[in-house]
């Protein structure tokens, strides 16, 4: 074998791996997307309609059907038989994200709602950002920042009903966009 | 100066499975067998090799019902890899 097979031998094994796991990585972070997307408008058309505040506890119902739709869908789109350290922190930073969102709404919720929009969005900024430092990725690090602390001040200024699509566009802009960048990639 | 190369490395299959363990955390015989394109009769002989300079290490066990063989690099086997790379760029220097 000479140096340069391998040279070949290394540059190709690293090469595979590397494409196995990227490809598909985005689907993930397209699949809470969209569920934050559909549930901001969920949320909003009722809570438009009869200004009834009681409509915010269908946010609870974002981990449940998240959960229900990624164990569906990660059978098809996960490295079977390999983990890798950079995919596997992503992971643990957003079920981090997960645990702590939910615990912090369902607490909040009886002690002071007016706080969760901003906590869940600036919590959701963090996540994204990780996640784009972790994929040295500038787009998803600079739509992390925007988020965190764009999207926090807005919910802030905007103390309205319709700062429940503040949520439709962070995650457009955090999950959905970013999913559909690396998915692109790694075709 | 030409160094030494590992001959424990060089050999193509005990390279490319070390090649795709640098980059992973873990993988199973059955994700390296589809990454090196080996037979699992040799790709078992060439990981009892690895194991036994200890520059891998191997974990049986089961996932459900199916048994699954766990491979993860050493910090004695990633070194011994950086020093086989590092002995390769003597050789393309040249």
């Amino acid at each position: 074998m000479t140096p340069e097979q391998s040279l070949q031998i290394i540059s190709d094994a690293i090469t595979k791996s590397r494409r196995d796991f990227e490809k598909n990585s985005g689907t993930p972070m397209i699949t809470w997307g969209v569920i934050v997307l559909v549930f901001s408008f969920i949320v909003w058309i009722p809570l438009r309609m009869t200004g009834n505040p009681l409509w915010n506890f269908l946010w609870f119902a974002i981990p449940v059907v998240g959960v229900i739709v990624s164990l569906f869908k990660s059978k098809r789109t996960e490295i079977q038989g390999a983990r890798n350290f950079i995919n596997e922190t992503i992971g643990q930073v957003w079920i981090g994200y997960g645990i702590f969102a939910t615990v912090t709404a369902l607490v909040l919720a009886f002690v002071a709602p007016q706080h969760i929009g901003t906590i869940i969005m600036s919590l959701l900024g963090y996540g994204t950002f990780m996640t784009g430092r972790l994929l040295k990725n500038a787009y998803i690090t600079a739509g992390g920042m925007i988020t965190g602390i764009g999207g926090t001040a807005l919910l802030l200024l905007l103390e309205t009903y319709d700062a429940t699509l503040i949520f439709a566009g962070a995650s457009l802009l955090c999950l959905i966009l970013p999913g559909i960048m690396m998915n692109r990639k790694a075709r | 100066m030409f160094k030494k190369l590992d001959p424990l490395l060089h050999s193509e299959l005990r390279l490319a499975v070390m090649s795709v363990l640098v980059n992973l955390e873990e993988a199973d015989f059955v994700y390296l067998r589809e990454a090196t394109g080996a037979t699992a009769g040799n790709l078992s002989v060439q990981i009892d090799k690895l194991t036994k300079a200890g520059y891998i290490t191997v974990e049986k066990g089961f996932k459900g019902k199916k048994p699954q063989t766990i491979c993860r690099l050493t910090p004695t086997g990633l070194k011994a890899f950086e020093d086989y790379v590092e002995a390769l760029k003597t050789y393309l220097a040249k």
